[in-house]
C-alpha cells in the first residue's frame, strides 16, 4: 500500500466533489482484525491469512483480501476455510490488542468531532456538521482520516461520505478497499436506484428473496412501487420503511456512543457440548464475568437472558425479567440456569453460550426492596470482596467451588478428531 | 485343554455396537485355539447364518444366543434405569431430539439344540413385535411362554446385576427368582469383568463388582459363568466401539456417553481368562478351586449348548406351504379331503399330481400344431421328472399361486431371470416368453445336479408392489410369509456422516466432504483422495496428502462392512410352512410388514424358498400409458398380445431414440443399437444380453458386429457347433451356448454342462474343468487344434455370458415399452413421467416428448392432476421432420399438482376433488392448501389459464392481472384467514398426512359441518365459469388491495423458467440454455441434432445441462467417465478418458450445466461417439464471453492443460457401459473379483489399483459405482439463498443450474 492510494483513492468518484450536504461519515476498516496483525507482522503481507481459533474448532474471525479470493470470509467455519485453502496462515485472535487499536483510532475520531457513534470495533459513524471550521470540508476530513488512520496503525480503511447515515454506509462499502466515496446530496438517488434492494438497511436474506419473487431486484425497482403494494407485501412497518429508504431518506441521527444498554458474555466450546454440566459450568462462569463487568460499571438490570447457539449454527434466545434488578452473579447465574433448564435440551449439541443482561440503569437508581429478615451482608457485599481480590490479585483468584479445573480426565478419551 | 469359550460376543451385527465381523471373530477364536464361540448380538441373531457358516469352515463350534434388552420385572420399584439415563421418556426438547437410549438392563439368552433355536427365534421376534417398533424388549413371560431350550445369562448389566451393584442383595434375590420362575434351572449368573477400576462410573465391569456377583451366584445356589462381554475384537479396535457408542445414541463423542471402561473387551485368548478368573476369585476371597470351578461351569455350560448347523438350525431343509394352505378349496384332480387327509410324507407327491396336471391342461391350450405338442411333452416330462426328484412340485404350485393372486388385482407381472427358461414356468402362466421357441434350457435353471435352490423372481408394477406384498401376506399370513431384510452396511459417505457427526463437525461441511466421494467401500477412503483426480486436487485431497485427516479417516475406514441399518429388501418374500417361526426370528419393517432378521444370503444358506416379487417401475409406467389410452377414449391395448413382430417398433428402435424405453436407453445401449440395427425379437435378445459386464469385459461386441454387418466370416468353431453358435455368429453371448458348446464337445448332459460351466468361476475351477475337459474331447475324436480352439472360447467366456432365459425375460418389457412408444408416444411417456422409471432426469424425458411433437402443458389448477396426463392439444405442436419416430403432436402432457415442491398429497386430493376453481380466492377457500404451496403454484403458472396471463405474448393489456399480483392476493388471502382465525396461522398448520384420518375424512367424504362455509363450497354442483369477469372477482375479494393496480412487473420468461426449476426442480416453458443461445452461436457450439452429421475425427464443441454420469467397467482397468448432456435437441454423450479425467473431473462431477470440447468418431451409420478433451462450467464461460467476447472465452481455454488426441484412447468400441450398481438383476454371474493388483498409472496416481477377475480381466475399483456429487438425475441444485454466498460462488458455482448475477434484473 502506497501513500499515492490513499491520497488518491480508487473508488469511484464520478459521482461528483460537491460535498456540501453531506455532513455523515461511515469510517470501515478493512478485514480490521487481519489487517492489524500484518501491520504487526510485515512478513504476511500479500498471503493469505486468517485470524480464527486454532484447530478445526471456530468460526473465521477477520480474513485478508488475499484469503477472501479463496472464497473465505468471516464468520465460516474454520473447517471449511481449510478446506478451501489448505495451506492458509491461521493467526490466533488478540482481542485485546484489536481493542486496544481500535480506542486509539475511535480516540482520532473524537479528536475531530463529539458526534462519533461506534457500529462496533472497526466502524463508526460520524457527524462533521460542526466541523468543518476547524477541520474541512466533510470530503477533507475523509482523507485527514485516512491518512492517519493509516499513518499510526499501518491498516487502512474505507470513508463514504454522504448526507444520512445509511447512504453512507453504502458508500463505504461500496468504495472498499481503502477507498473514499462522497455521494452529494444531488446524487443520492441515481446513486441508490441502480443498487440491488439486499443493500437496504432492514433487506435480510428472506425479505430478499421476497423482493426478488416480486420482481423488485433494485432500489430503483422498489422507489416506483406503489407504497400500498409494498405494504400489501410485506406488512405495514417494512413497507413504509422500504419505501422511504429507496427515495433515500433516513432520519436517524449520529449518537455519540449511547451507555450500555446491556452487558453480556459469551464463549465457544472447544468442541460441542452436550453434557448440562459443562454448559451449566460456563453459565456460571460467564454469570460471574457479566455480574463483576457490572458491578464495576455500576450498573443493576433486571432482563437476563441466555443465548444458545447449535452445532448447526442455529441460534435460539431466552430471557427472563426479574421484578427487581440485580449486579449480583449468582442471581444471574440463577435465571440463567433456570433458562437454560426451560430448554430441557436432551441431546441437542451445544457450540456456544452467552448471556446477557438487559434493561441496564444504575444501581444507584435501582430501589432495593427490603426482605425482612434478610441479612445485613449477603452476596453482593461477598461478590464485592472477591471483585477486590481479583483486582489485586487477578482474575479467578477467587472463584466458585465448580470453577475450579476439572478433575483427571476419564481413561477412555476420545480418537483424535481431523486435525486440520 | 478345548481352550475358554467366550458366552457374550457381539458383533458388527448388533447394530452400532460391536465393531468385529462375525468371521473374523471366528478366524481369532480359531487361532486362539477356542474350539467353540458364542454370538451374541444385542437384539436379534442377524449375524447367526454368516457366524454358522464361517465356524464350519474354521471347525468350531457355534453358540447362538441374543443380548435382549428387558422390561421391569412386576412389583420391584426401579430395575430400569442406571441413574444418569433414566427409562422416563423427557419432554420434547427445544432442540435435537430426546435421548435415545432407554437403558434397559440386558440379558444374554443361549440357545440349546434345536429347541433351543426355535424359542430364541420366538422370543426375540416376540420382543420385536410388541411395543415400540426398533425397541425390542422382552418380557418374563415372553420368556416363559418359549422357555424350551433357552440358558439365561444375568450380568452385570441385567437387572439382578443392577441391583447387586446398588447392594440391595434382597432385590437381586427377588429379581432370580422371576427368571428361576421363568426358565427354571437354566439361569446362570455371568461373571465378567475388564479388570478396570473399582470406582467410577463402569465400576460394573471391576473385578472387585465381579466378585461380588460371584459371591451372590455362590449365595444363591446358582451356577457362574465368565465371559468377557466382548464387542471388540482387539485392544486396538476400541476406540471404533467409541464411535459407534456416540453413533448408536445420536451424540456427538464424550467420555459421559461411552460404554466402555478401556479397552479390554475384546476377544481375549485362554491365558488371559484364565488369568481373569484368577482375579474374580481373588478378589471374592476365594481361591484358586473357585476360579476353576468358575472356568468349569463355563465350559460345561458351552458344551451343551454347541449347535449343529444341519440339525438344530435346520440349514438345507426345504419347506413349502401346506397343499391345503395353497389349496383351501380343492386342487385340480385332487379332492379336498384327499388333500387334508395325506399325511406331511406324502404332500410332495400330491404336489407333483397337482403340478402335472395342471401344466397338462395349459399345454393343450397353448400348442396349436401336433409337432409342437409332442416337443413341448417331451420336454414337460424332463422338467417335471427333475422337478419330482428334487421334490420341488410344492414351490412351483406356490409361485403360481402368487402369480395368479397378483394377475387377479389387475397388476403387470412378468418373470425375470434363468426361470423363464422353464417350459413348467411358461405353462403355469409365471413366465410370458416361450421356451421352445426361443431355444432356452431348464438346466440353466434347475437341474438334479445344482446345490442352490431355483430361483424364480417376478417383476410386477412399482407402484403396486406394497398392496401386492399386503395381500400376499393376508393369503398366506404370517406364520408362513414374511418378507426378507436387507442390512446395509457402512460405505464411505455414511461413514464419514457418521464419524464427523460424532465429532461434531459442522453439518454443511460433512455434508461436502461425504458427497466429495463416489459411493466406494468406506475402507478406501483413503486410496481414492490419492487416486482420483476430482478428489487428489480438492482441499480434502490436499489436508488428507499432508496428514491432516488421519484420525478422522482412520475412524471412517474401521467402520468400513460394519452393519448400520436393517431394512426391507426390496423384493425378497420368504414363503414357508408352518414352521416358519421356529426357523427365524422376525421383526417389523418400516411399513409394517413382518421381515425376517435374515438377509438374502442367509435366507438362501438357510435353505428358504424365497420369491423375489420386484417393484418395476417401467411396468407400472406402462400401466399407466394403457390407462391414459383409454381415458382419452381409445381402443384399450392388451399389451401382452401385441404381436412380437411389429416393423414400427424396430424402425423406432433403429433410430436410437430410445429415451425412456426399457433397458435400451443408456448412452451405451443407443451407441450399440445405432451399429447393431436390431430387426426380431431375437435381435433384441442378443442386444441385451451383449450389452451386459460379462459380454463387455470379454470383449464379445466388436466380433459380433462384424460378423453381423458382412464384414467378417462367422467362425462357428467347429461344424458340431452350428446349432449352438449360429444364432450369434460364431461369438458366444448366452450361457446357454457354454453349456451347449460343452455339451456337444465332451459328450456330457446339460444338467452336467452346467455345472462345469459353474466352477469354472475360479482359475482353480478352470483348471480342474480343462483336466477333464481335454481327454473327454480328444476321446471323442475331435483333433488337439479343434479342442484347444473350443477350449480358449470355454475358458475366456465361460464365466461372463449371460443367461439367455433372463435376457429373453427382459426383452419382452424392452419390446413393449418400445411399441408404446412407437405407437402411443404421449400416453407411453406420460407413464415413464409418472413413474420415473429411467436413469435420465424428467426434463429430458420432456425434451424428447417436445421433439416428438407433443406439446408440453403447464401446470394448470383446473386441469393438472396427481399424474401426467395426456390431453388432446387443438393446435398441434410443430414437429420436425424424424424419419421412423412417432407423430405425438395432436397430444399434450400435462404437468402434475405433485410436481410442485412442499405439496402435500392430501392437498393435491383437495384440488383434484375442488376443480374447478372460479378464481385465486375461491381456490384458497376450497383447496385449502398452505400458503407457500399456492404462491408455487402461482409462480409457475397453475393459474394462468384461469386469468388469462400469457408471458410469452409481448405487451400487456392495461390493467392484466400479473403473477406478481396473484402473489399479492395470496398474502391478502393469508392475513384475512389468519385474522379470522386469531393464533392459528394457516401457513403453519401442517397438512395432515395422507394415511392419518384427518386426510381421508378431506378427500372421501364432504367435510363436516364444522365450517359451513366450506361445506357448502363442496356441496356446489354448478361447474364454474373458467374465466371470471373482472367484476366477479372485486365481488370475491374481500381484501384491501383487491382490483388497484400493484405496480409490479409481470415475471420474464427467464424468471419463470428459474421459478420452474425451483418449484418443479425441472425448466418446462423454456430450456436452460436457450439463455445461453446466443454465445453458443457465436462459439458454434454443435447441437445434438446436428452431431451427426460432423466430419469424423473434427473438433467441436457442445454444451447442455449434465443429465447423467456413468463409469462403466471396461478392459483395461482404467476408469472412464461417461457424461450425458442435454441441449434440448437430444442427449449427447461424451467419453473422458483418464488423460482427460485429471484437469477435467472435477467439473465433470461438481457442474451442472457443461461445455465440451471433444473429437467425433463415427462408429456406425447411426454411431458417432465424442471424446472430449475439456470441460468447462458454460456460467463462467458465459461471463467471460459476455465481458471479452469470444477472443476472452479462447484465451480462457487455451490456458487449460490440453490432452493428447493423436493417442488413441486405451479403450475403444468395447467400452460400452453396463446398468449402474441399482439393476438388481445385474450380472447373474458377476464373477467377484479375486484380487487387488497394480498397474503403472496415467492420470490416476503413482500406480493405479485395479481389481483383477478370475478371467484376467482388470476392472477400475471406481468403475461401476456412482460417481461423486449428487445424482444428476435428481433436481439439480439452485443457488441456495440460505446459504453461504461466498461459498456458493467459489465451490459451487459450476454447481448450479441457474446463473445468476445479482443485482440484474433478469433476462
Amino acid at each position: 500500500m502506497s501513500r499515492s492510494q490513499i491520497t488518491r483513492p480508487r473508488a469511484p468518484t464520478g459521482l461528483g466533489d460537491d460535498d456540501a450536504g453531506c455532513p455523515i461519515l461511515h469510517v470501515d476498516m478493512d478485514a480490521f482484525f487481519a489487517s492489524v496483525e500484518v501491520a504487526r507482522r510485515p512478513e504476511l503481507r500479500g498471503r493469505p491469512m486468517i485470524v480464527g481459533g486454532a484447530g478445526s474448532r471456530g468460526v473465521v474471525v477477520a480474513a485478508t483480501y488475499e484469503a477472501r479470493r479463496y472464497g473465505i470470509h468471516s464468520a465460516m467455519p474454520m473447517s471449511r476455510a481449510l478446506r478451501l485453502a489448505p495451506d492458509i496462515v491461521i493467526v490466533p485472535p488478540d482481542h485485546a490488542h484489536y481493542a486496544e487499536v481500535s480506542a486509539s483510532v475511535m480516540e482520532m475520531f473524537a479528536a475531530i468531532t463529539p458526534r462519533v457513534e461506534p457500529l462496533s470495533l472497526d466502524e463508526a459513524f460520524l457527524d462533521v456538521s460542526g466541523a468543518r471550521l476547524t477541520h474541512g470540508s466533510p470530503r477533507r476530513i475523509a482523507e485527514t482520516i485516512r491518512a492517519q488512520v493509516f499513518d499510526e496503525q499501518g491498516i487502512t480503511c474505507s470513508v463514504g461520505v454522504a448526507p444520512t447515515k445509511f447512504v453512507a454506509k453504502l458508500a463505504s462499502t461500496q468504495c472498499k478497499p481503502d477507498g473514499l466515496l462522497v455521494i452529494p446530496a444531488d446524487r443520492v438517488i441515481s446513486f441508490l436506484h441502480p443498487m440491488p434492494v439486499g443493500a437496504l438497511w432492514g433487506v435480510g436474506e428472506r425479505t430478499e428473496e421476497q423482493l426478488h419473487r416480486l420482481g423488485l431486484r433494485t432500489v430503483g425497482d422498489i422507489a416506483h412501487t406503489p407504497r400500498a403494494t409494498l405494504v400489501r407485501a410485506l406488512g405495514q412497518a417494512a413497507g413504509s420503511h422500504l419505501a422511504e429508504l429507496a427515495w433515500g431518506s433516513d432520519v436517524r441521527e449520529v449518537v455519540p456512543r449511547e451507555r450500555d444498554r446491556s452487558i453480556g458474555a459469551e464463549e465457544t466450546f472447544a468442541r460441542d457440548v452436550d453434557d448440562p454440566e459443562v454448559v451449566l459450568a460456563e453459565l456460571l462462569r460467564l454469570s460471574e464475568k457479566v455480574g463483576a463487568r457490572m458491578r464495576r460499571a455500576g450498573y443493576s438490570g433486571a432482563t437476563v437472558s441466555i443465548k444458545v447457539r447449535f452445532a448447526d449454527f442455529s441460534t435460539i434466545t431466552r430471557s427472563r425479567t426479574r421484578r427487581v434488578p440485580t449486579d449480583v452473579s449468582r442471581e444471574i447465574f440463577h435465571e440463567a440456569r433456570a433458562l437454560y433448564l426451560g430448554l430441557r435440551l436432551d441431546r441437542a449439541r451445544i457450540r456456544l453460550v452467552g448471556v446477557r443482561v438487559e434493561g441496564v440503569t444504575d444501581t444507584d437508581r435501582v430501589a432495593t426492596q427490603l426482605v425482612l429478615g434478610a441479612p445485613e451482608r449477603g452476596w453482593r457485599e461477598a461478590e464485592e470482596a472477591v471483585d477486590r481480590l481479583a483486582d489485586r490479585f487477578g482474575r479467578g483468584s477467587v472463584r466458585p467451588a465448580r470453577l475450579l479445573p476439572p478433575t483427571p480426565p476419564t481413561p477412555a478419551a476420545p480418537p483424535p478428531g481431523p486435525t486440520p | 485343554m478345548p481352550g475358554f469359550a467366550h458366552l457374550h460376543v457381539a458383533s458388527g451385527y448388533s447394530l452400532r455396537y460391536g465393531a468385529a465381523q462375525p468371521e473374523a471373530l471366528v478366524a481369532r477364536a480359531a487361532e486362539l485355539g477356542q474350539d467353540a464361540l458364542a454370538l451374541t448380538d444385542r437384539d436379534g441373531a442377524y449375524g447367526a447364518v454368516a457366524f454358522a457358516m464361517a465356524c464350519r469352515e474354521a471347525g468350531i463350534s457355534p453358540i447362538l444366543g441374543a443380548d435382549l434388552a428387558v422390561a421391569a420385572q412386576p412389583g420391584l420399584p426401579s430395575a430400569a434405569g442406571r441413574g444418569r439415563r433414566g427409562a422416563r421418556r423427557p419432554a420434547t426438547p427445544a432442540r435435537g431430539g430426546v435421548a435415545v437410549d432407554p437403558g434397559h438392563p440386558r440379558v444374554v439368552l443361549l440357545a440349546r439344540g434345536a429347541a433351543g433355536w426355535a424359542s430364541l427365534s420366538r422370543v426375540i421376534s416376540a420382543a420385536h413385535l410388541s411395543g415400540e417398533r426398533g425397541r425390542p424388549l422382552m418380557t418374563l413371560p415372553m420368556l416363559a411362554e418359549h422357555a424350551r431350550g433357552l440358558v439365561v445369562l444375568l450380568g452385570p448389566d441385567s437387572d439382578v446385576g443392577r441391583a447387586v451393584a446398588r447392594r440391595r442383595p434382597d432385590e437381586a434375590a427377588h429379581l432370580l427368582a422371576g427368571w428361576q420362575a421363568a426358565v427354571g434351572a437354566d439361569v446362570r449368573i455371568e461373571v465378567v469383568s475388564h479388570r478396570c477400576a473399582a470406582r467410577g462410573d463402569r465400576a460394573a465391569l471391576s473385578s472387585a463388582f465381579a466378585a461380588r456377583m460371584l459371591t451372590f451366584a455362590g449365595q444363591r445356589g446358582v451356577l457362574a459363568v465368565l465371559t468377557n462381554a466382548v464387542r471388540h475384537l482387539t485392544a486396538a479396535q476400541a476406540p471404533v466401539v467409541d464411535v459407534l457408542d456416540a453413533i448408536r445414541r445420536l451424540v456427538p463423542l464424550d467420555p459421559r456417553h461411552l460404554d466402555r471402561a478401556n479397552a479390554q473387551g475384546y476377544l481375549k485368548s485362554t491365558p488371559e481368562m484364565l488369568a481373569t478368573a484368577a482375579e474374580v476369585a481373588a478378589a471374592a476371597g476365594l481361591g484358586r478351586t473357585a476360579a476353576h470351578r468358575l472356568l468349569a461351569s463355563t465350559g460345561e455350560l458351552a458344551d451343551r449348548c454347541r449347535l449343529d448347523p444341519a440339525a438344530d438350525l435346520g440349514i438345507g431343509s426345504v419347506h413349502v406351504p401346506e397343499l391345503d394352505v395353497l389349496f383351501p378349496a380343492g386342487a385340480p384332480g385332487l379332492g379336498r379331503a384327499e388333500l387334508s387327509a395325506a399325511p406331511a410324507s406324502a404332500q410332495a407327491q400330491l404336489a407333483d399330481r397337482v403340478l402335472r396336471h395342471r401344466c397338462g391342461a395349459a399345454l393343450a391350450d397353448r400348442c396349436t400344431t401336433l409337432r409342437e405338442h409332442r416337443r413341448a411333452t417331451e420336454r414337460l416330462e424332463a422338467e417335471l421328472g427333475t422337478i419330482a426328484t428334487l421334490g420341488y412340485g410344492g414351490y412351483f404350485l406356490t409361485v403360481a399361486e402368487v402369480v395368479d393372486i397378483i394377475r387377479g388385482m389387475g397388476v403387470r407381472v412378468a418373470a425375470r431371470g434363468s426361470g423363464a427358461g422353464s417350459l413348467v414356468n411358461y405353462l403355469l402362466g409365471i413366465s410370458g416368453v416361450d421356451p421352445l421357441e426361443h431355444g432356452l434350457i431348464m438346466e440353466r435353471f434347475l437341474s438334479p445336479l445344482r446345490q442352490a435352490l431355483p430361483d424364480i423372481d417376478i417383476d410386477v408394477e412399482s407402484a403396486r408392489r406394497t398392496e401386492i406384498y399386503t395381500r400376499i401376506l393376508d393369503r398366506f399370513g404370517g406364520q408362513r410369509c414374511v418378507a426378507v431384510s436387507m442390512m446395509e452396511t457402512y460405505r464411505v459417505r455414511h461413514a464419514i456422516r457418521d464419524v464427523g457427526a460424532a465429532l461434531g463437525l459442522p453439518p454443511g461441511e460433512i455434508d461436502v466432504f461425504a458427497k466429495a466421494f463416489p459411493h466406494i467401500r468406506a475402507r478406501d477412503a483413503r486410496a481414492a483422495l490419492a487416486d482420483l483426480p476430482e478428489l487428489r486436487s480438492s482441499g480434502l485431497g490436499r489436508l488428507a496428502a499432508g496428514g491432516r485427516l488421519d484420525g478422522f479417516l482412520d475412524l471412517v475406514e474401521a467402520l468400513d462392512g460394519l452393519p448400520r441399518h436393517i431394512a426391507l429388501h426390496p423384493c425378497g418374500v420368504l414363503l414357508s410352512d408352518g414352521s416358519l417361526l421356529d426357523r427365524t426370528p422376525v421383526e417389523a419393517s418400516w411399513m409394517g410388514f413382518p421381515m425376517s432378521q435374515f438377509d438374502k444370503d442367509a435366507v438362501e444358506e438357510m435353505g428358504f424358498l424365497k420369491l423375489d416379487v420386484l417393484g418395476i417401475r417401467m411396468q407400472s409406467a406402462m400401466a399407466h400409458a394403457l390407462d391414459e389410452v383409454v381415458r382419452l377414449g381409445e381402443d384399450p391395448i392388451d399389451l401382452d398380445a401385441v404381436p412380437l413382430d411389429d416393423p414400427d417398433t424396430f424402425a423406432m428402435i433403429r433410430t436410437t431414440h430410445t429415451l425412456g424405453c426399457f433397458q435400451i436407453e443408456s448412452p451405451g445401449q443407443r451407441e450399440l443399437i445405432g451399429k447393431f440395427a436390431p430387426e426380431t425379437f431375437g435381435d433384441l435378445i442378443v442386444d441385451i444380453s451383449l450389452f451386459r459386464p460379462g459380454p463387455v469385459k470379454s470383449d464379445m461386441v466388436t466380433p459380433f458386429l462384424r460378423a453381423r454387418q458382412g464384414w467378417a466370416e462367422a467362425d462357428l468353431l467347429h461344424p458340431d457347433l452350428e446349432p449352438v453358435l449360429a444364432e450369434t455368429h460364431g461369438v458366444v453371448v448366452f450361457h446357454e451356448q457354454v453349456i451347449g458348446v460343452i455339451a456337444a464337445i465332451s459328450g456330457c448332459s446339460l444338467a452336467q454342462a452346467d455345472e462345469l460351466r459353474r466352477t469354472m468361476g475360479s482359475p482353480e475351477g478352470q483348471a480342474q474343468v480343462r483336466a477333464w475337459f481335454y481327454p473327454e474331447a480328444l476321446g471323442r475324436g475331435y483333433p488337439l487344434e479343434v479342442v484347444e480352439r473350443v477350449w480358449d472360447v470355454l475358458r475366456s467366456f465361460a464365466s461372463f455370458g449371460f443367461c439367455k432365459a433372463h435376457a429373453a425375460a427382459f426383452a419382452l418389457p424392452t419390446y413393449q415399452s418400445a411399441w408404446l412408444k412407437a405407437h402411443h408416444p404421449a400416453a407411453f411417456l406420460a407413464g415413464v413421467l409418472t413413474h420415473d422409471p429411467g436413469m435420465y432426469p424428467k426434463r429430458l424425458i420432456l425434451d424428447d416428448a417436445r421433439n416428438l411433437g407433443i406439446t408440453v402443458l403447464g401446470l394448470d389448477v383446473n386441469h393438472s392432476t396427481q399424474a401426467y396426463r395426456v390431453e388432446r392439444c387443438p393446435t398441434p405442436a410443430a414437429r420436425p421432420d424424424l424419419p421412423g419416430l412417432p407423430d405425438g403432436s395432436p397430444y399434450g402432457i400435462r404437468l402434475p399438482l405433485t410436481e410442485v415442491k412442499g405439496i402435500s398429497s392430501a392437498e393435491v386430493e383437495r384440488i383434484v376433488a375442488g376443480q374447478p376453481f372460479a378464481s385465486l380466492s375461491d381456490f384458497w377457500r376450497r383447496a385449502g392448501v398452505a400458503a407457500p404451496v399456492a404462491e408455487n403454484l402461482v409462480l409457475t403458472g397453475g393459474f394462468d389459464r384461469l386469468y388469462g396471463i400469457d408471458l410469452t405474448a409481448g405487451a400487456r393489456a392495461h390493467g392484466q392481472t400479473t403473477r406478481r399480483d396473484l402473489l399479492l392476493e395470496v398474502a391478502d388471502c393469508e392475513r384475512l384467514s389468519r385474522s379470522a382465525r386469531p393464533g392459528r396461522s394457516r401457513a403453519r398448520t401442517p397438512a395432515p398426512t395422507p394415511g392419518s384420518r384427518a386426510g381421508r375424512a378431506g378427500s372421501e367424504g364432504p367435510p363436516g359441518p364444522s365450517d359451513p362455509a366450506v361445506a357448502a363450497a363442496g356441496q356446489s354442483q354448478a361447474p364454474a365459469a373458467a374465466r371470471p369477469s373482472a367484476v366477479q372477482l372485486a365481488l370475491e375479494l374481500p381484501v384491501a388491495g383487491a382490483g388497484r393496480s400493484s405496480g409490479l412487473p409481470e415475471m420474464t420468461t427467464g424468471e419463470s423458467v428459474r421459478a420452474e426449476l425451483d418449484v418443479l426442480g425441472m425448466d418446462v416453458s423454456q430450456h436452460v440454455l436457450d439463455f445461453y443461445r446466443p454465445m453458443l452461436a457465436d462459439l458454434a457450439v454443435v447441437p445434438a441434432r446436428e452431431l451427426l452429421s460432423q466430419r469424423s475425427q473434427s473438433e467441436v464443441w457442445v454444451a447442455g445441462v449434465k443429465v447423467a454420469t456413468q463409469t462403466p467397467p471396461i478392459r483395461s482397468g482404467r476408469r472412464v467417465v461417461f457424461l450425458t448432456l442435454d441441449d434440448s435437441t437430444g442427449p449427447i454423450d461424451a467419453t473422458f478418458f483418464e488423460d482427460a479425467q485429471d484437469p477435467y473431473a472435477g467439473t465433470v462431477f461438481g457442474g451442472w450445466l457443461l461445455m465440451v470440447r471433444g473429437l467425433t468418431r463415427r462408429t456406425g451409420p447411426r454411431g458417432l461417439s465424442l471424446r472430449a478433451t475439456g470441460c468447462w462450467d458454460l456460467g463462467a464461460v458465459h461471463e467471460i464471453w459476455q465481458a471479452g467476447g469470444r477472443r476472452a472465452v479462447a484465451e480462457h481455454i487455451a490456458a487449460f492443460p490440453t490432452v493428447d488426441t493423436r493417442r488413441r484412447p486405451a479403450a475403444q468400441v468395447v467400452d460400452v457401459p453396463v446398468p449402474g450398481a441399482g439393476d438388481p438383476a445385474a450380472s447373474p454371474t458377476g464373477p467377484s473379483p479375486v484380487g487387488i493388483g497394480r498397474t503403472a498409472a496415467g492420470g490416476m496416481g503413482q500406480r493405479r489399483r485395479v481389481l483383477v477377475h478370475a478371467s484376467g480381466f482388470k476392472q477400475s475399483p471406481y468403475a461401476d459405482v456412482k460417481p461423486a456429487g449428487s445424482d444428476p438425475a435428481g433436481a439439480p441444485p439452485l443457488a441456495d439463498r440460505a446459504s453461504d454466498r461466498a461459498q456458493a460462488a467459489r465451490t459451487q458455482a459450476p454447481g448450479k443450474l441457474w446463473h445468476a448475477s445479482p443485482g440484474s434484473s433478469g433476462w
